[in-house]
C-alpha cells in the first residue's frame, strides 16, 4: 500500500517528468486511437460494402473476336436471348436476375426534345461514319424505350432521381401497350396520362404503335450512360419507360438488318441480362453453367467488382495510411518512451540509492516505478483516446477529402490531356444533361465514413500502452537491479 | 552486551590493497563509540560494511550473534541498523515528515498512529510539526540531519551508525546532534557508532576507536 502511496507522491511531487510521460504516451494514444478507429471502421465499412454490394454478371458480345471469327462461326452465332436468359437464371448461384429491352422509336405524331450537338441532315452521313464504315446509328429513332423484367432494378426510381409525378407507373403483366414519359416531353406535346400517342421502327415506319401515357415522371439528375449514344436518343428527356411485353412485340415484328460489315447480331442486341450471384466467388463455375446451358464462347463475362473496388479506393488507402501511420507511431513511441524513461531512471538514480540503503528491496522499488508508469499510463489513455475518439471523425473526413480530390484531380489531368472536359462531354441544348464519359469513374467513390470507436478499437490501444509500459518497466528492472546503493551514494559524494 | 562484532574482517576494493586487515571487534547496546581517522583510512568504507551496504573481502559481521551475509541485507538495514549518513540522504521531493514515514513504512512498522510517532520523533530531535510538513530542501542543514536521526530511528534499531554527521554543521548544532545521539546510547539503550573528525565529538563520546593502516585500535 506504501508503495503506491509513494507513487502517487512521487508522480505528484515530480510533476515534470509525470506531464512529459504523460504526454508521450497521451500522443500515442491520440494516434493510435485516432489510426486505429479509422482502420477498423474503414475494414468494416469496405467488408459490409463488399458483402452488401450485390455481384452483378452481366454477357457481352466480344466484338473484336467475333469480328475475326470465320464467317461460319459469324453465321452459327447465337446471341442471348430471353429464354436464355431465363434458362442461366435457373441455378442455385443465381439469387436474383433482370433484364432489359431497349429500342430506338420514332414518331411523327409528337416533337422529340432537340438535341443540337449531333445535327444528322446529309445522306451519306447517315449511313458513314468517318472511317467510311456504315453508320450503325442511320436506322435509330428519336426516342429510347426501356423495358425492365423487374422494376425493382430500375436504379433512378429507386434512387429518387427519377419521380412519377402523373398517372402510375407501368403494369409489367399488362400486354397492353403502356409508357411513361419524361415532363419535358409531356411539356413539350401537352400530352397528360391517359393521351395516345403512334410510334413506329425507324426502318419499317408503315407500321405503327399506339401507346398509352399512363405515368409522367420528372428527373432531378440522370445518371444512364448515353454517351455514345447518337442526336436525340442521347437527351434523357426522350427516354421512354415500358413493359416487357410492348419491346418484344415490336423486336418480334422487325426482322434484324444488315449493319456492322456482317450479319446484324440479333433482334436481341437491344437485351440487357444482369445476374445477381448468390456467391461471390462463383464467377467462373457460373460462366461454365451458362457456356453449357448455350451460351456462344463470343460472350464475356462483365461484373461489377472492378467497379466495387474503384469506390472503395480511397477508403483502402485511408485504411492502409492509418495502419502505417499506426506502425510508425508505435516504433517512434517505443523509441522515444525508452528514451525518457532511460534518462528518467538516472536521474532517479539517488532516489533509487537512498530508498535501498534504508532498506527497501529491489522489487519494491521496481513496483514502485511500474505503478508510476501504470499510473501515468492510464491517466493519460483516458485523455488520448478521449481526444482521439473525439478528433477522429473530422479526421477521417479531411483525409478522405483529400484522397478524393486527389483522385479527381488525377481524372481532370487526364481530361486536360485531352484538352478539357468539353471534348469529353455531350452537352445537350438546355444543359440539363452533361455526360461525362469520366462521370462514373470521378462520383462513384464512397465520400463519408462514420468512424467510431468501438471496444475492439479500445482493448488494442490499452494493449498497446500495456506493452509499452511493460517495455519501459523492463528498462527500469534492468537499470534498477544493476545499482547497488553504496555505489550510487558514494558517487554522488 | 555485544549486538555487533567483527571478527577477522579484511576488506579492499581491488583485492590488492587491503582497506581493513584483519579487523576484530566488538560494541556494545548503551555504549556512544567513536571511529577517528586521517581521510582515506577506510572510516566510512568501515560503517558500510557494518550497513550491509558493502560486503567483507574476508571475515564476518555479526549482528546479535547472527552472520549478516547471511541474513536479508534489506531487512537488515530497514529494521535493525539505521544509518545517518553524512550527506543525509533525504528524498527531496518528500517532506521531513513524509522522509520518516517512508522509513517506518519500509520496516513494515504496524503501528496505528504512524503519523503521530513520526511527529513526536521529529520533535524530539527538534524539528517541530510546521517544519516536519515542509520538503526538506526546505530545512536547514543542521535540520535534515535532525531528520535524518529521525528517520534513522523510527524503526527504532539496535545499532546508529552515523557518518560525519556533524561534518557540515556548526558548533551549537554539532553540540546539539551529539547530545541526542549520547542520549538515544544511554537512555534508550542503543549502539551508537559515530565516524568524525570532530574533537567535540572525540572528547564527548564514551569509546574512541582509531582506524589507522586497516587496523582498528583502542585509544
Amino acid at each position: 500500500m506504501y508503495i503506491l502511496k509513494n507513487a502517487m507522491l512521487s508522480i505528484k511531487r515530480c510533476y515534470g517528468r509525470s506531464i512529459l510521460l504523460g504526454i508521450i504516451i497521451c500522443i500515442i494514444a491520440v494516434s493510435s486511437c485516432i489510426s486505429l478507429t479509422i482502420k477498423s471502421s474503414s475494414d468494416i465499412l469496405v467488408d459490409s460494402y463488399i458483402e452488401d454490394e450485390e455481384l452483378v454478371v452481366s454477357f457481352e458480345i466480344d466484338r473484336g473476336k467475333l469480328q475475326n471469327a470465320s464467317n461460319v462461326d459469324k453465321n452459327n452465332f447465337s446471341a442471348l436471348d430471353v429464354s436464355l436468359v431465363k434458362e442461366i437464371a435457373n441455378s442455385s448461384l443465381v439469387s436474383d436476375y433482370y433484364y432489359t429491352l431497349e429500342v430506338s422509336m420514332s414518331s411523327d405524331a409528337i416533337d422529340c426534345i432537340d438535341d443540337s450537338f449531333i445535327e444528322v441532315n446529309d445522306d451519306d452521313n447517315k449511313k458513314r461514319d468517318n472511317n467510311g464504315f456504315p453508320n450503325k446509328f442511320s436506322n435509330m429513332g428519336d426516342y429510347r424505350f426501356t423495358a425492365y423484367s423487374n422494376f425493382s432494378y430500375l436504379e433512378d426510381f429507386v434512387n429518387g432521381t427519377k419521380k412519377i409525378i402523373e398517372g402510375e407507373f407501368l403494369d409489367n403483366d399488362s400486354s397492353k401497350y403502356q409508357l411513361i414519359i419524361s415532363e419535358d416531353l409531356s411539356q413539350k406535346n401537352n400530352l397528360t396520362v391517359g393521351d395516345t400517342v403512334k410510334f413506329y421502327y425507324p426502318s419499317n415506319s408503315k407500321k405503327t404503335y399506339k401507346f398509352t401515357v399512363v405515368g409522367i415522371y420528372s428527373y432531378t439528375s440522370n445518371n444512364d450512360d448515353f454517351s455514345f449514344m447518337p442526336g436525340n436518343l442521347m437527351n434523357a428527356s426522350n427516354q421512354i419507360y415500358t413493359n416487357i411485353s410492348s419491346i418484344s412485340k415490336i423486336l418480334s415484328d422487325n426482322p434484324s438488318s444488315d449493319v456492322d460489315g456482317f450479319k446484324r447480331i440479333s433482334n436481341n442486341d437491344g437485351l440487357k441480362a444482369k445476374f445477381i450471384l448468390s456467391d461471390d466467388l462463383a464467377i467462373d463455375q457460373f460462366k461454365d453453367e451458362a457456356l453449357n446451358k448455350g451460351l456462344s464462347s463470343y460472350y464475356s463475362l462483365v461484373t461489377n467488382q472492378e467497379e466495387i473496388l474503384n469506390s472503395l479506393k480511397p477508403i483502402k488507402n485511408i485504411s492502409n495510411f492509418s495502419l502505417s501511420f499506426l506502425v510508425l507511431t508505435l516504433i517512434v513511441g517505443a523509441i522515444v518512451i525508452i528514451g525518457v524513461n532511460i534518462i528518467n531512471i538516472r536521474d532517479r538514480k539517488y532516489e533509487i540509492g537512498v530508498l535501498r540503503a534504508i532498506g527497501m528491496s529491489k522489487f519494491h522499488i521496481i513496483l514502485q516505478l511500474v505503478s508510476e508508469m501504470f499510473i501515468v499510463s492510464l491517466i493519460s489513455l483516458v485523455i488520448g483516446i478521449s481526444i482521439g475518439t473525439l478528433s477522429s471523425q473530422g479526421v477521417t473526413n479531411k483525409m478522405l477529402e483529400k484522397e478524393i480530390s486527389s483522385y479527381q484531380s488525377d481524372i481532370q489531368s487526364i481530361q486536360d490531356n485531352f484538352g478539357g472536359q468539353d471534348k469529353f462531354s455531350f452537352r445537350s441544348k438546355d444543359n440539363r444533361n452533361t455526360l461525362n464519359m469520366f462521370m462514373n469513374s470521378s462520383n462513384n467513390y464512397i465520400d463519408k465514413l462514420i468512424v467510431s470507436t468501438d471496444f475492439k478499437v479500445l482493448a488494442f490501444v490499452f494493449l498497446i500502452s500495456l506493452v509499452l509500459t511493460i517495455i519501459s518497466c523492463f528498462i527500469s528492472v534492468s537499470f534498477i537491479s544493476r545499482y547497488e546503493p553504496n555505489k550510487i551514494l558514494q558517487n554522488r559524494i | 552486551m555485544c549486538i555487533l562484532k567483527i571478527c577477522d574482517g579484511s576488506f579492499s576494493y581491488d583485492r590488492k590493497k587491503l582497506i581493513l586487515n584483519n579487523i576484530n571487534v566488538s560494541f556494545k547496546r548503551g555504549v556512544c563509540y567513536g571511529i577517528f581517522g586521517k581521510s582515506g583510512t577506510g572510516k566510512t568504507t568501515f560503517l558500510s560494511l557494518l550497513a550491509g551496504l558493502d560486503t567483507l573481502t574476508s571475515g564476518c559481521i555479526f549482528y546479535d550473534g547472527n552472520d549478516i551475509s547471511k541474513m536479508n541485507k534489506d531487512k537488515y538495514r530497514s529494521n535493525d541498523i539505521g544509518v545517518i549518513f553524512q550527506s543525509f540522504n533525504l528524498l527531496p521531493h518528500l517532506t521531513a515528515l513524509e522522509n520518516v514515514l517512508l522509513a517506518m513504512d519500509i520496516s513494515n512498522n504496524r503501528s496505528r498512529n504512524k503519523k503521530q510517532d513520526a511527529l513526536s520523533l521529529l520533535k524530539k530531535v527538534g524539528i517541530d510539526e510546521v517544519k516536519a510538513k515542509r520538503r526538506v530542501l526546505h530545512l536547514s542543514g543542521g535540520e535534515q540531519q535532525r531528520v535524518a536521526i529521525a528517520r534513522a530511528l523510527s524503526y527504532n534499531p539496535k545499532v546508529i551508525l552515523a557518518d560525519e554527521v556533524t561534518g557540515n554543521l556548526d558548533k551549537d548544532t554539532e553540540r546539539d546532534i551529539v547530545d541526542i545521539l549520547k542520549r538515544l546510547a544511554h537512555d534508550d539503550d542503543k549502539c551508537i557508532i559515530i565516524i568524525s573528525h570532530s574533537d567535540y565529538v572525540k572528547e564527548n563520546v564514551d569509546k574512541v576507536l582509531f582506524l589507522k593502516s586497516g587496523n582498528l585500535k583502542e585509544n
